[in-house]
């Protein structure tokens, strides 16, 4: 029996094994090819590079005019995540706790139905609404349709999650005299703390990789995001690899960084929220 | 739990310290000039265009600094598309065979009667004229042609360079014999293949028969299709797909590659332009050019035209530094510097001096004659061109590949003609 | 009187729940209604009337031989594409919620991938991929005595080719799914029935399974879902070629925009709009069966 536990283990770990390394060796060649010369990454695309140089770094960092592109990529995925958490979790919130009246439950049937529906297929209407309301090619654009997108997920998980806040809690603080929006704000929302982190984790890695909607909505290149500065940069496919490697690093470096610190929240099960939701 | 807090905070930290940072930065940036930026975007990469601009930055006389931004290729049509469509873009807008589109969008500021816009010839105006308004001014004259490697013909008994079509199968096929891969082509984003194609079709139907004179007019309104038209002459140039000269390796390789690989005399023939000259020449072997052929060797004609012309934005919020843009653009220097950023390439202005390398030779008598034309700029006076040429230039993947036949080529042009019409 | 008091007491609840709304219905709303009303006008760049086309756009839509191409495109790449990673995903999540040594480590190493932008995956696989002599995967193809392999400039095998390095980046979004889900099935229900005396494959299919149907459903609607608004990697990879093979419904909808032709463009849309409905239909369908069956 113990043997028999000890072979399937052996087994396991090298299933595991040989998938870890089928996962890393991309990642690994990306890393080391941004220190080599296309000659010497075509002849010997795995060794270790023959020197350290920085230089192609330095290179992608002022090509891909990267302090500015990183701030206008920050401040999207940041303003639109608290943006998001602060009205989802108010919506869901009532959607949750008001669920007796037929109104509401024909609001949130219409907030579901965008899971099921992409945006991208009415992206020529929402041209249209961002130019009309003069958003066009300005940040607030981009943030107020990533807010909008992301709000169907973000409140059906929140108004899911809602059900297990005892109401009771709300009721004391009623009692003390609160009101409704301080209730929320003071009892509530706290409570809520297990799925607002997954809210915010998800969100932060969708809208910091999203390339559609800075890609049609931002034009002008001051207000570009760091992958439209990948995409200037590499689309056209080129040959000059020292300069093109780099540039990929730093275009996946933040979120790779944002990974290392939250690794343990999120595979930890951070995700699962969206599961039990 | 105290784990947990410190990463928080590290992560906050480096973020902040990031905000500081990058705010700091712009700042600098945008003290480094007094001078106002006019802007402008094109698919010239930054180090094709630096000399260029440094000729555009001294005729401004540092009232102005010239903003520029590279756009590839390939995403050139999409990326400004959507801009101008947005209301807005550059300042100074740049496009080639597309240009006639942005007036008809209404995308451009007329600027008939500019002081600017004498010297330049009537050719050059093809594209930016509509009716008797001029919506903008051309750069250069550029042509496409066949690169070939004269040491390694010679090394192979090839002491000729090909004349017609035929010859220059007839070179592939000795070259093979011999064991050296005769031609490479970089279709996974080129469009060298379909000028070969389209090259070919100019010497032996437009311009040399009846109908071809005046097919592509009679197309574009939509009166004639490509297909039961073009299909036999696609059929003779397919030879070089039937001997496996153009082929499928090639659909998966760029263009940037296969121009690498005749540097390095992987291949013998290489299609292209002008614009790789100083790329070969730097490269220090044997090279010249001949002709994309038909099966005459007398009256040869080449494809080419204006390469990119440049009008004002309608919706520039920086007009004077527009127009001042515009004529440092149309200037004597500036059209001098583009030549000589595309040895061999052409001027429409009075007073540039081009100069016609010995690597030219054979192309030298049929630019003399003014034989230069392409299609695609005909197709614009109801269409947007390239768009129908992007979709020759996807079709062509098909052809190489063996999976579209020649047939299937000429009536996938018809289906996307007709649904980009204007009218 | 008492509609008015109870209006007054839920006031509070309304503005809670109005921005949100706000924001949803003027952003995703509104322009869904503006596309569907514009796939019936041949609104273009280069003629600034608007006028009612009929559904001349949806004729063109069906005519056009590339649209069939696309459409095929979408959906295959997101069936296989969703299925290949849950069956990936799912046995992995299985295996690292045992109690192996270093599971954590394998954990955070799949998932790694999930966070790199799509856009730049797509550019690092097409170095990998590439047919020239440089192009790695090939490199080891040769070692192994095989036969180099045209991956992206074959159309045939090239939406394969799409499809795998998005399994590769994306099945550890899945494992992590899946064990958060794992976490809720009690032992008890497990060591029942060893005692029942029941094999590890039994457990498997009679216990595991159904206890992670929350889990597969979240992952077969999202999947599927994003699947079909396939985008980013096909514009890296492939731009849509060779000869439009791998083009999928969101790669000429675009195509069509920066060409400006507005009025089909929409007409693209509101097709993808129809799909992803009758997709989404069929997915809750089948689930709901599954769930009454479990639930039984």
């Amino acid at each position: 029996m113990k043997r028999k536990a000890i072979l399937s283990n052996t087994a396991k770990y090298i299933v595991m094994s040989c998938i870890a390394l089928i996962v890393l060796i991309p990642i690994y060649y990306l890393i080391v090819t941004t220190f080599k010369s296309s000659t010497e990454a075509a002849v010997s695309p795995m060794s270790l590079p023959s020197a350290l140089d920085f230089s192609g770094y330095k290179e992608a960092f002022t090509a891909m005019q990267y302090p500015r592109a990183f701030r206008n990529t920050f401040i999207i995925t940041l303003t639109s995540v608290v943006g998001l958490i602060i009205v989802a979790s108010m919506c869901g919130y009532v959607l949750n706790r008001k669920s007796k009246y037929k109104i509401t439950n024909a609001v949130f049937l219409l907030i579901l139905s965008g899971i099921m529906f992409p945006y991208q297929m009415s992206i020529l209407g929402l041209y249209k609404v961002i130019q009309g309301f003069h958003l066009m090619n300005s940040l607030a654009g981009v943030i107020l349709i990533d807010i909008a997108i992301n709000i169907p997920f973000a409140t059906f998980l929140i108004k899911s999650f809602v059900t297990t806040i005892p109401i009771e809690l709300e009721e004391a603080a009623r009692i003390d005299g609160a009101g409704t929006f301080r209730t929320f704000w003071t009892i509530t929302f706290p409570l809520m703390k297990p799925i607002i982190a997954t809210v915010a984790i998800l969100n932060t890695l969708t809208i910091w990789n999203d390339f559609i909607g800075p890609l049609y909505f931002l034009q002008s290149r001051e207000k570009d995001v760091i992958l439209q500065e990948v995409y200037r940069n590499i689309g056209q496919f080129s040959t000059d690899w020292s300069s093109l490697f780099p540039m990929m690093v730093l275009g996946v470096l933040p979120l790779v960084l944002f990974y290392v610190f939250m690794q343990r929240y999120i595979i930890g099960g951070v995700m699962s929220g969206s599961v039990k939701g | 739990m105290k784990c947990k807090k410190a990463a928080g905070m590290i992560l906050s930290a480096a973020m902040v310290a990031g905000l500081v940072g990058t705010a700091g930065g712009t700042t600098v940036m945008a003290e480094a000039g007094d001078a106002q930026t006019v802007t402008f975007t094109c698919w010239y990469d930054e180090d094709d265009m630096a000399p260029i601009l440094e000729v555009i930055n001294e005729k401004l006389g540092g009232d102005y600094v010239v903003e520029y931004t590279y756009v590839a290729r390939n995403d050139y049509n999409n990326v400004l598309g959507t801009q101008l469509a947005a209301g807005e873009g550059p300042d100074i807008i740049a496009d080639g065979t597309n240009f006639p589109a942005r007036i008809k969008a209404g995308n451009l500021k007329e600027i008939t009667g500019a002081a600017y816009l004498e010297g330049i010839n009537e050719a050059g105006f093809a594209l930016c004229k509509d009716g008797d308004k001029v919506y903008g001014v051309p750069s250069y004259g550029w042509f496409s042609g066949v690169w070939y490697n004269k040491d390694i013909f010679e090394e192979n008994g090839i002491t000729e360079a090909p004349k017609t079509f035929d010859e220059l199968v007839a070179a592939c096929d000795t070259l093979a014999e011999k064991g050296v891969q005769p031609m490479g082509f970089g279709l996974a984003d080129g469009d060298t293949a379909v000028h070969s194609l389209m090259g070919y079709l100019e010497n032996d139907f437009y311009e040399t028969s009846e109908e071809g004179k005046t097919f592509d007019e009679a197309f574009a309104k939509g009166e004639k299709k490509m297909d039961g038209t073009i299909n036999d002459y696609v059929k003779q140039w397919s030879v070089l797909i039937e001997k496996g000269y153009i082929n499928d390796t090639m659909v998966g390789i760029s263009n940037e590659q296969a121009l690498n690989d005749f540097i390095a005399g992987k291949t013998a023939i290489f299609n292209g332009g002008p614009w790789q000259y100083t790329n070969l020449k730097e490269a220090g072997f044997n090279f010249g050019m001949i002709p994309n052929l038909g099966s005459s060797a007398e009256n040869q004609y080449l494809n080419g035209g204006p390469a990119v012309s440049f009008g004002i934005n309608v919706n520039t919020k920086n007009e004077e530094g527009a127009e001042k843009l515009m004529e440092a653009l149309a200037s004597v220097e500036v059209q001098q510097a583009f030549v000589d950023a595309n040895v061999g390439g052409f001027s429409y202005k009075e007073g540039v001096t081009v100069d016609m390398p010995e690597e030219y030779e054979a192309v030298k008598e049929i630019l003399e004659n003014g034989n230069v034309a392409c299609s695609w700029d005909r197709w614009s006076v109801n269409m947007p061109s390239q768009s129908l040429f992007d979709e020759a230039v996807a079709q062509m993947q098909g052809l190489a590949a063996g999976s579209l036949t020649p047939d299937d080529f000429a009536k996938a042009l018809d289906i996307k003609a007709d649904s980009i019409r204007y009218e | 009187m008492n509609n008015k008091v109870k209006m007054k007491s839920n006031l509070p609840y309304i503005l809670m729940a109005v921005p949100a709304l706000a924001i949803f219905i003027t952003f995703f709303i509104v322009p869904l209604i503006f596309t569907f009303t514009y796939s019936f006008s041949n609104w273009t760049n280069y003629s600034p009337e608007i006028t009612f086309a009929g559904l001349g756009n949806y004729k063109k839509l069906l005519a056009d031989t590339t649209v069939s191409i696309g459409i095929k495109n979408s959906l295959v790449y997101a069936v296989v594409n969703v299925l290949l990673q849950n069956i990936i995903a799912l046995p992995v999540a299985v295996v690292l919620n045992s109690k192996l040594k270093g599971r954590n480590f394998y954990r955070a190493i799949y998932f790694c991938p999930a966070v790199l932008s799509t856009l730049v995956v797509g550019y690092l696989w097409k170095f990998l991929l590439s047919a020239s002599d440089y192009g790695f995967v090939n490199q080891v193809l040769n070692k192994l005595g095989l036969d180099a392999v045209n991956f992206l400039g074959n159309g045939k095998i090239a939406l394969g080719a799409i499809i795998l390095t998005q399994v590769w980046q994306w099945f550890g979004w899945a494992m992590v799914i899946y064990l958060g889900n794992l976490q809720s099935i009690s032992d008890d229900l497990y060591e029942a029935a060893s005692i029942d005396g029941a094999g590890t494959l039994n457990k498997f299919w009679h216990i595991t399974i159904p206890g992670l149907a929350p889990a597969i459903k979240i992952n077969l609607i999202t999947g599927m879902i994003s699947g079909l608004k396939v985008f980013d990697i096909v514009m890296s990879l492939t731009n849509g070629g060779p000869a439009h093979q791998t083009e999928t419904i969101l790669t000429l909808m675009f195509q069509k925009f920066s060409e400006g032709n507005y009025g089909y463009a929409s007409s693209f849309g509101i097709a993808f709009l129809v799909i992803s409905m009758i997709l989404a239909c069929i997915l809750l369908g089948a689930f709901g069966k599954w769930e009454r069956r479990l639930g039984q």
